[in-house]
């Protein structure tokens, strides 16, 4: 490896290339449980400055068949680093950090992948606009790049779907070190303002892809007009199928940016006051728009929906906490319950109270095991556009190990309850394969050849998306 | 003691989500937008910043990883950071007692105390004999002569020969409210002039003080800063027995880091003992704004125009929430001042603190530098701190960077307005 980091030097600086065996440990982790069973450090760490250098990297890395991981904010909770190869480079992003462009002309902004969301928001901001989606649930130092690869969702999902939906191009370094961008700009004399055009969508090969089939360096996003005007709405029922009824009207309605229904073990660890009301489901909407007179239709449909199915008006707070402050009050719980593992899954906006049920009754089943243990769990439903999501988060203490243990049981156990219930995942991970990729040989075996003709070396993550280390013993 | 700070920090590398707010943080409400100064000044990898330290406590507590076989990377990495607690004032892991005070919480809200891992890594470098040959300098002349620069005690008075006044010796009789000069200000021929001021605003304000001269030993702040543990409990048992001895029961503060360890740190190690001595501890820039407040001083408010802005010393403004009183004495002054983007719990690390002053990794740039055209940026003619380090780290940021601003103490505008 000592070449390796020879020739990165040469990139980057010596800077900015480090070896030393503690600084690699400090890159073994991620937020999610599964680097905490099997954290392992690569070899090398690199932080390029410029497109140029990552491509000079990757272009490296392929010549010498080292396997390469990217790495943005290191907030992911999905499992999403494949097979962890010591012998491999990992790419800290984050020094790829500016605003290419706002391009007013074509309504997009266009930022290198290692910018924080904090920032891309800000910056759009100050200048009179506002992103779609807001940024993925991992917070504000979650990086632009890695939310794309590995299609996280986002505050506003209800309105504007996952962040996916709001990519218009991007800017990928593919493994042989080509540069490929995506969209309209695939006509070298066009801009980057619409995502379907020219052929096939490439696009979305990427999204979710994370980072397999090449590196995403920048990425296009629609951007709109600031909104200065909001509304927020909270609903308490004592009824779950009079709250999916609601849950579903204001879906089916499209009008809300934000929709998120807490269900009973959510509504007795969040608001616990909620609960000892009786109340087992607490729904709320988020709204913005520039206009006053917009917001206050969108929110008259909304608390009339609300109230037609029985629920019972709460503090508009319970709403608007989350939204103004966006993801600061989730690490809190850390400090009250525990660490935790995300479960999050699409459903059907109808088949949603189903498969809530379900969930539900697998905790109970586990409740006395989770008490002994200081396991605890609170089950939410986001609203992404025509779709519901559910999302079990498992507390659990981090200094006791049996307490992992049953965190890491019951998130695995309330992912298959979930794809088997109909449900399917956005963000790929450890969590999902036995259930998804792996149940699904064709679609697998299509990943595996794209693959093979993108990056016939495998030096992109290699095992993500279940894709085996050895490319050609498949 | 050791065992003490293991403790809280094994609780408090376990609360840790990983959510990376301690490292590269932007938020719009509050103009939060750079937050550890090291990703600045650095090669900004993981370990330079909280969330790496904290994952490599945790790797040692768990046994995967062996203190004594640290790296001399990883140790500079460790003994990079400025301990300035803005990684700190941004995690968002807050003790649920203080949830309603969101977002307005202080220092002390925070369950991951990110100062403390640091320190605790530190003093197990320590423990292996391993800290940088600067940092084992600088321990050692603080072991030996009670100040960073290897002086005799006996110097730790001379100041007073320069004032045309006399000062009070505690040692002597003169009362019990102690003028703590700290092991800075006595020494530096800079931060001398600070001395001299804040005395004389004193004497005009009728605070009835006095100093302990070559008594006085050092509060121990930096040894703790450093890691080496067993030097801070030596002096803090030390002061404890001075304080007793002359029956001190007011300590003025001219260093935010002493008002820190005194406030902070000695009531948890010393417990009952502190206590039981009932020591009001206040920084110069509480007395001194008290006595304007009270009409005790005049000032006469002769700097309109001057267009100055203002520095918060980490350990005065975001570790014990001291933002108003140094302002309030700008403004008595009639001066105008101008805030800087990053201010109050924002505010950016003047590359001093946690051994900052006396130890810069291979490869670290200037904090101060950063800072310093950070102040230029407001327009100010005068940049203003209440920190002896703060003063003598940001003008030597101003001569490298070769921009045309004053640094001064709060105490020295005053002075020049009564």
């Amino acid at each position: 490896m000592q070449n390796l980091v020879q020739e990165l030097v040469r990139i980057v600086g010596p800077e900015f290339v480090t070896d030393d065996y503690w600084i690699r440990w400090s890159y073994s982790m991620d937020s999610s449980m599964f680097e905490l069973l099997d954290a392992k450090p690569p070899a090398i760490v690199v932080r390029p400055g410029s497109i140029e250098e990552l491509q000079e990297i990757v272009r490296l890395a392929n010549k010498t068949k080292t396997p390469l991981y990217v790495r943005g904010g290191g907030t992911s909770c999905a499992g999403t680093r494949g097979t962890r190869i010591p012998e491999s480079i990992l790419i800290d992003m984050t020094r790829l950090d500016k605003i290419v462009e706002i391009d007013e002309e074509s309504l997009t902004v266009t930022a290198e992948a290692g910018i924080t969301w904090g920032k891309l928001n800000a910056e759009l901001e100050k200048r009179g606009w506002r992103l779609g989606v807001k940024g993925p649930y991992s917070g504000y130092a979650a990086c632009l790049g890695g939310s794309v690869a590995y299609n996280a969702v986002a505050y506003a999902s209800a309105r504007y779907g996952l962040i996916a939906e709001e990519v218009i191009s991007l800017k990928v370094i593919l493994p042989n070190g080509d540069i490929l961008v995506t969209g309209t700009a695939t006509n070298p004399n066009a801009k980057r303002y619409y995502r379907y055009a020219n052929g096939p969508d490439l696009t979305g090969l990427f999204i979710g892809s994370l980072g397999a089939f090449g590196i995403i360096a920048e990425v296009t996003l629609r951007m709109y007009p600031k909104a200065d005007y909001s509304a927020y709405g909270a609903y308490a029922f004592k009824d779950y199928e009079k709250a999916h009824k609601c849950y579903y009207d204001w879906l089916k309605n499209w009008i809300a940016e934000d929709v998120a229904w807490y269900f009973e073990d959510g509504v007795s660890v969040m608001t616990p006051e909620l609960y000892e009301q009786g109340y087992v489901s607490l729904l709320t909407y988020i709204v913005e728009d520039v206009t006053e007179e917009l917001i206050n239709a969108r929110k008259k449909l909304l608390d009339e929906i609300a109230l037609k199915h029985g629920g019972v008006p709460q503090s508009p707070e319970y709403a608007r906490q989350g939204w103004i402050y966006r993801y600061e009050l989730l690490p809190r719980w850390a400090g009250k319950i525990g660490m935790w593992q995300w479960t999050c899954h699409l459903q059907s906006a109808g088949g949603t109270l189903k498969a809530l049920k379900t969930i539900l009754g697998y905790i109970k089943s586990r409740k006395k095991e989770m008490d002994q243990k200081k396991v605890y769990t609170a089950t939410v439903s986001v609203a992404e556009r025509n779709c519901g999501h559910i999302s079990t988060s498992v507390y659990y203490d981090q200094s006791n190990p049996e307490s992992v243990k049953l965190a890491i049981e019951m998130a695995k156990e309330i992912a298959r309850i979930g794809m088997e219930s109909g449900g399917s995942t956005y963000k790929p991970g450890e969590l999902w394969y036995p259930y998804t990729i792996l149940k699904n040989p064709v679609y697998r075996g299509a990943l595996i050849r794209i693959k093979k003709a993108l990056d016939p070396n495998n030096i992109m993550n290699p095992g993500a998306l279940t894709i085996p280390d050895k490319l050609e013993e498949v | 003691m050791i065992n003490l700070i293991e403790e809280k920090v094994k609780q408090m590398v376990y609360r840790c989500t990983r959510c990376g707010y301690c490292r590269l943080m932007f938020r719009a409400r509050d103009n939060t937008e750079r937050v550890c100064p090291l990703m600045d000044t650095t090669s900004g990898f993981e370990l330079y910043t909280a969330r790496g330290r904290n994952w490599i406590a945790r790797q040692i507590f768990e046994g995967k990883l062996v203190a004594e076989k640290m790296t001399q990377d990883a140790i500079n990495a460790i003994y990079a950071c400025f301990i300035c607690g803005s990684c700190t004032e941004h995690c968002l892991v807050l003790d649920p007692r203080s949830w309603g005070r969101f977002p307005n919480n202080v220092y002390d809200d925070h369950l991951i105390i990110n100062d403390e891992i640091t320190r605790y890594l530190r003093s197990l470098i320590i423990e292996a004999g391993r800290p940088p040959s600067e940092v084992k300098e600088i321990l050692r002349n603080y072991r030996h002569f009670s100040n960073p620069y290897g002086k005799p005690r006996d110097e730790r008075s001379a100041w007073i020969k320069m004032l045309d006044f006399k000062v009070k010796n505690i040692a002597e009789g003169g009362g019990t409210t102690l003028f703590y000069t700290g092991s800075i200000a006595p020494y530096d021929e800079r931060a001398t002039k600070v001395l001299l001021a804040i005395a004389k605003i004193l004497k005009l304000a009728n605070v009835d003080y006095g100093i302990l001269g070559s008594q006085e030993i050092d509060s121990g702040a930096e040894a703790y800063d450093l890691g080496e543990l067993g030097l801070f409990e030596e002096f803090a048992k030390q002061n404890l027995a001075i304080f007793k001895k002359h029956d001190i029961s007011k300590i003025i503060t001219v260093s935010p880091h002493d008002y820190n360890v005194f406030k902070k740190y000695y009531p948890v190690f010393l417990g009952e003992d502190w206590s039981k001595l009932n020591i009001e501890v206040q920084h110069y820039t509480q007395v001194i704004a008290d006595a304007i407040k009270s009409k005790k001083l005049q000032v006469k408010a002769d700097l309109s125009g001057k267009k100055v802005t203002y520095h918060d010393p980490c350990y005065l403004g975001r570790k014990n929430s001291i933002y108003l009183d140094p302002r309030m004495i700008i403004l008595s002054t009639g001066a105008n001042l101008i805030e800087m983007k990053l201010s109050r719990h924002n505010s950016y690390c003047c590359g001093g603190g946690g051994g900052g002053k006396w130890y810069r990794p291979p490869e670290r740039t200037h904090a101060e530098v950063e800072r310093i055209k950070q102040a230029k940026e407001t327009g100010a003619e005068v940049l203003v701190v209440a920190c002896p380090i703060c003063l003598t780290m940001l003008e030597d940021g101003a001569k490298t960077a070769g921009i045309d601003i004053k640094v001064m103490d709060v105490a020295e505008l005053l002075i020049t307005a009564i």
